[in-house]
């Protein structure tokens, strides 16, 4: 994507042109302060940045996002800035909602299929401006997104390394960014984006994030990105303010109930094996496909699939009996049939529950409800444990906060 | 090109490297006629020639050097034309036509005598697998069980 | 399922092209008893048949320029009648030795070389015919769908997998040996005449950027085998009047049928909704609604330019852009104040096929500079002097030439602004080579290249079958999985140009075909 500068003769380019292996992992705008903070040296590489899976204590972390503010380094999110004419056109035949009703500074989480109706990722959507778009997602999709914008007037420009992204959660999120002079934040409502001055620069805040919790999430340049985490740590001193990893942000996000592609399914583009790409229906996302909205990918396949009843799959909510998370057990009906897999679970610090979320294969969850059991095996000084325990199908998310809500947010 | 020793230093003394390469595209005759050793040689240094540019050095750091164009492979290891693969692997000559049609079940016209080498299905490189499907259809032949060989892959 | 009776719409369907294959999927239509109006963008029909004076008082009949696979299906349901008393012989020149003619359908008898040689062809030739029999089962009907495999496609491989037994056993596994080899090799297997070998070679090749030794080059040959002339496989003729003559039958099928054609008509955009498509825009803004719509053009051309790329998945798009559809052929044109004589060619074997090609490894080596996109220095060609069989073509005395040239690609490294005058001189010079004195009798010459093929035709790459006719652009996956078969992923519109399976070269087959595909109602 970047024009590299014309190299001296044949052998310095060769050499110029493999330099990306001398880095083999990245790392984000934050990490001076992240190393600072890490007392476990807890690291994982997500999407090839060095990202903290915890920093000092995963338990206490969790409670940073539901009892005062965490802030979770987000920049290796994969962003794209969609911007031209065409922008709202093309987004809406790329995604599965109407991008016509995403008002300007304003949020709506979406996802987009390949031409056979199989989700390649889901993101969230911030609409910027008339003609101007920000596309944040798990996974890489620039051959994708550009090979869509055929016939659009509409340029894409992946900003991954160029913008720096924060999420501040939790119920003390709102007054930490009050005290940090973001004034007018509190009148944001979930899904709205304001632009604020930092520095000589812009931070965009929205009122979004992964947590089910009070919380916004901070884009700025990366420039701007060191002096934005001072501003905010300053400021949330006295708000409890706490740096998080990954492993506190998964327990919230499973009470939330949010997925996570290719943890809760396999995109499309990753799958390998026939069976395990999956239609929106069957991860949950019928809720985002708009059959009246102009023709979008997928559309065709998915609209058949609902007519046809060849749906195989779908996702579910389950709870548990007992307090063991059954982090990959085989879902059993009647203890003998295999119905699925559960693909993520906690014990529920919040919600005080053994809850997971699992894929079924129709009609297990569709037709056959009851009589669902999960088989656990909990490795105890090298002998499993051995458990089937009743699972009930219950509603996501599994833990709903009046606060998330609430606007202006409660001062805490 | 691979360099082996970075992987296991035993195979050369200390501090020295073994060094092989496969070379596109060189036929079995040169413009119709055998190979010579002039040939080779030549074919040698042009090769020499390529690498060196890519790692300036190179031409000095040759310690000892073999050569095997087609007609070397043939002589040494009995490969006819020096294929490496006892036959392209071009749809004519795969699957059932591998390595001629009527003859891809491992069995030849003569009873007894039977074919595995890269010139059988599913062919050449480093698999092993026309071996161990020859080895399935003598024990059929010997109407021996054949359930004790194990499957290549359990899961795929 | 698609409804033609309401009363409310204008026309049950709307074609758009009116190329032979367009007229086809019209006329079929339109003897159905539906309303078919047929939309071209020129100002008179006939697609690439439509002619022109490219000099004063000398017509050329358009690219093609004699037919080798007119389906005799599709001109005997259609009522088109076109014949000819006298078949056409091909004769193979080296510009040095006598040449050799080979009579009737793809050399019956072969003059100018020895009986052992004409003997080994006709092995070669049947054995060919045998097994382009076998695919051609598959020409006259939509090509199989993965996943909906019907009774009519059992029924398809069926007869196929019997025309194989009944041969024995040896035929079957010789054909699925074959299938897939290159012509080279096969003509190595079996012949040792240079320019026998030479001829197979640029048959296989002609209009297909391959060279006789790529891989898959034989299905060419095939491809060209399965085409017949009075019932024989590997014949060719030009039909009474000429090949004026034949953009006029297909149009007075049309119109027989009672089809309504416009010219001069040009399609802004097909109007599609939401995976259904309802009608077409005319570049004037008039809209004109029918509830099927009939692409009879290059797939690129009805995907990425007429239907809104939004209503397309980009999946479906990406693959109609990968489509590998550069022309390699020029086309040249030449009007000569007398008629040329070739070296040793007997006066009667000039109003036939005529082959400039040495042997195999002159059309090998004409191919290697097409794929780095320069064109040969030492083209291989196939000449016919129109003007014998129709003479209004030339004034009195006076001749036409017809040269379709290999190889040409359409993306030339140098452009072809630049580098035209100098193909055009180096095949006029290999003309001079092969008929002495034919450079002091041109009065104009015309090269149309690849590029000048796509402006002139609307035919993106400039390549005559609408796309490369190799195994990953046949049958199912023609011109792409998604929209082979004629359905489209957009219902209602469906694709019956040379496009879609079969293929180009002039059979009237994708325009029939689609159109009883359209008639049998089936569901896309």
């Amino acid at each position: 994507m970047n024009a590299m500068t014309p190299p001296l003769n044949a052998t310095d380019g060769r050499r110029a042109a493999r330099s990306h292996i001398e880095t083999p992992r990245l790392e984000t705008p934050f990490h001076a302060r992240l190393i600072a903070l890490s007392e476990t040296n807890d690291w994982y590489s997500w999407s090839g940045y060095k990202a903290p899976h915890k920093l000092f204590d995963e338990e206490l972390e969790y409670f940073a996002i539901r009892s005062t503010a965490a802030l979770f380094d987000i920049s290796p999110m994969v962003k794209y800035r969609i911007s031209g004419p065409d922008a709202e056109r093309y987004l809406n035949r790329l995604t599965l909602r109407d991008v016509r009703k995403l008002g300007i500074n304003r949020v709506h989480y979406t996802a987009w299929c390949d031409d056979h109706g199989h989700v390649l990722d889901d993101g969230t959507l911030f609409r910027l401006g008339e003609d101007t778009f920000r596309l944040c997602c798990q996974e890489r999709h620039l051959p994708w997104l550009l090979d869509s914008a055929f016939g659009f007037s509409v340029d894409i420009h992946e900003e991954t390394e160029e913008i720096a992204g924060l999420a501040l959660q939790g119920p003390t999120s709102c007054a930490t960014l009050l005290a940090a002079g973001f004034s007018g934040v509190e009148r944001l409502k979930p899904f709205d984006i304001a632009s604020f001055p930092h520095e000589a620069g812009t931070v965009t805040i929205s009122r979004t994030g992964f947590t089910s919790d009070l919380g916004y999430e901070l884009f700025v340049s990366r420039a701007l990105a060191l002096s934005l985490w001072d501003r905010l740590w300053q400021a949330g001193k006295l708000h409890g303010i706490r740096a998080i990893g990954y492993a506190a942000l998964n327990t919230a996000r499973i009470e939330a109930g949010f997925i996570v592609a290719n943890t809760d399914f396999i995109t499309a583009e990753a799958a390998l094996r026939a069976d395990r790409v999956r239609m929106p229906d069957e991860i949950g996302l019928d809720w985002l496909v708009d059959p009246e909205k102009p023709n979008f990918n997928g559309r065709k396949a998915i609209l058949e699939a609902r007519r046809n009843q060849t749906l195989k799959h779908i996702l579910v909510g389950l709870e548990i009996e007992g307090n063991i998370p059954a982090e990959h057990a085989i879902v059993y009906h009647g203890k003998k049939r295999e119905a699925g897999l559960v693909t993520a679970a906690i014990w529920s610090p919040t919600a005080k529950r053994n809850i997971a979320i699992a894929t079924l294969d129709r009609p297990y969850g569709v037709k056959f409800n009851d009589d669902l059991w999960v088989e656990i095996y909990a490795l105890r000084e090298l002998r499993y444990q051995k458990m089937m325990k009743r699972a009930r199908i219950v509603p996501r998310p599994f833990v709903k906060l009046a606060r998330r809500t609430l606007t202006p947010p409660g001062t805490f | 090109m691979v360099i082996p020793t970075t992987l296991d230093p035993t195979m050369a003394s200390p501090g020295k490297h073994f060094m092989s390469c496969f070379v596109q595209y060189c036929p079995p005759k040169v413009e119709g006629r055998d190979w010579t050793d002039a040939d080779r040689d030549a074919f040698a240094e042009t090769v020499i020639k390529q690498i060196a540019e890519y790692s300036p050095g190179f031409r000095d750091r040759i310690v000892h050097m073999e050569v095997r164009t087609p007609r070397e492979i043939e002589n040494e290891v009995g490969l006819t034309e020096g294929n490496i693969f006892q036959g392209e692997l071009t749809f004519d000559q795969l699957l059932f036509n591998r390595p001629v049609p009527g003859y891809a079940q491992y069995r030849s016209p003569i009873d007894g005598l039977y074919i595995c080498g890269s010139s059988t299905h599913p062919g050449g490189g480093v698999m092993g697998a026309p071996g161990r499907n020859a080895a399935a259809e003598i024990l059929r032949d010997l109407k021996r069980p054949n359930e004790l060989m194990s499957k290549a892959h359990d899961v795929i | 399922m698609t409804s033609f009776d309401s009363a409310s719409k204008a026309y049950d369907a709307i074609v758009i092209g009116a190329g032979h294959n367009g007229l086809a999927a019209a006329a079929k239509l339109g003897a159905s008893g539906r309303k078919v109006l047929v939309l071209e963008a020129a100002n008179e029909p006939g697609g690439a048949m439509r002619g022109r004076e490219f000099a004063p008082g000398f017509r050329s009949a358009g690219l093609a320029h004699l037919i080798n696979r007119l389906d005799p299906d599709v001109t005997r349901d259609l009522g088109i009648r076109l014949t000819s008393s006298t078949a056409m012989p091909t004769s193979v020149l080296d510009g040095d030795k006598q040449p050799v003619v080979l009579h009737g359908a793809y050399g019956d008898s072969i003059d100018g070389v020895s009986a052992d040689e004409a003997a080994a062809f006709i092995r070669m030739r049947d054995k060919l015919i045998f097994q382009a029999g076998i695919l051609k089962r598959f020409l006259r009907r939509a090509s199989p769908q993965l996943g909906a495999i019907g009774m009519a496609d059992l029924a398809t491989f069926a007869s196929a997998g019997f025309g194989l037994i009944r041969k024995g056993r040896g035929e079957g596994r010789d054909f699925l040996r074959m299938m897939l080899m290159n012509v080279a090799d096969v003509a190595d297997e079996y012949l040792e005449h240079d320019r026998l070998k030479a001829l197979v070679a640029f048959d296989a090749t002609l209009g297909i950027h391959l060279g006789p030794r790529s891989p898959t080059s034989l299905l060419g040959l095939y491809y060209r085998l399965t085409g017949e002339v009075a019932g024989r496989a590997g014949g060719q003729f030009i039909p009474e009047g000429g090949m004026s003559a034949v953009a006029p039958a297909f149009i007075k099928a049309a119109e027989k049928a009672g089809v309504i054609i416009r010219c001069g008509t040009s399609v802004g955009r097909i109007v599609a909704d939401r995976g259904r498509a309802s009608g077409v825009i005319l570049a004037d803004g008039q809209e004109i609604a029918a509830p099927v719509i009939v692409a009879a053009v290059h797939p690129q051309t009805a995907f990425l330019q007429l239907v809104d790329p939004a209503e397309s998945g980009t999946g479906f798009t990406r693959s109609l852009r990968n489509l590998r559809t550069a022309g390699n052929v020029a086309k040249l044109d030449v009007a000569l104040d007398r008629i040329p004589s070739f070296l040793n060619l007997r006066p009667s074997d000039h109003a036939g096929r005529i082959v400039l090609a040495r042997s195999m490894e002159q059309v090998e080596r004409a191919f290697n500079p097409a794929k780095y996109g320069e064109f040969s220095t030492d083209p291989v060609m196939e000449i016919v002097l129109p003007s014998l069989a129709d003479a209004s073509l030339a004034p009195s005395g006076a001749c036409t030439l017809s040269a379709l040239v290999q190889y040409a690609p359409h993306k030339l490294k140098m452009g072809w602004e630049a580098s035209k005058p100098l193909f055009l001189k180096i095949i006029l010079d290999t003309l001079e080579r092969h008929a002495p004195g034919i450079s002091k009798s041109i009065v104009a010459a015309h090269l149309s290249t690849p590029a000048d093929i796509e402006a002139d035709y609307n035919l993106p790459g400039g390549h005559w079958h609408h796309g490369e006719l190799q195994a990953d652009q046949l049958l199912i996956n023609r011109p792409t999985g998604a929209a082979s078969g004629y359905t489209t992923p957009i219902e209602g519109l469906y694709l019956a140009s040379a496009g879609a399976h079969p293929g180009g070269g002039i059979s009237g087959l994708p325009g029939w075909n689609a159109a009883r595909h359209i008639l049998s109602g089936a569901r896309p």
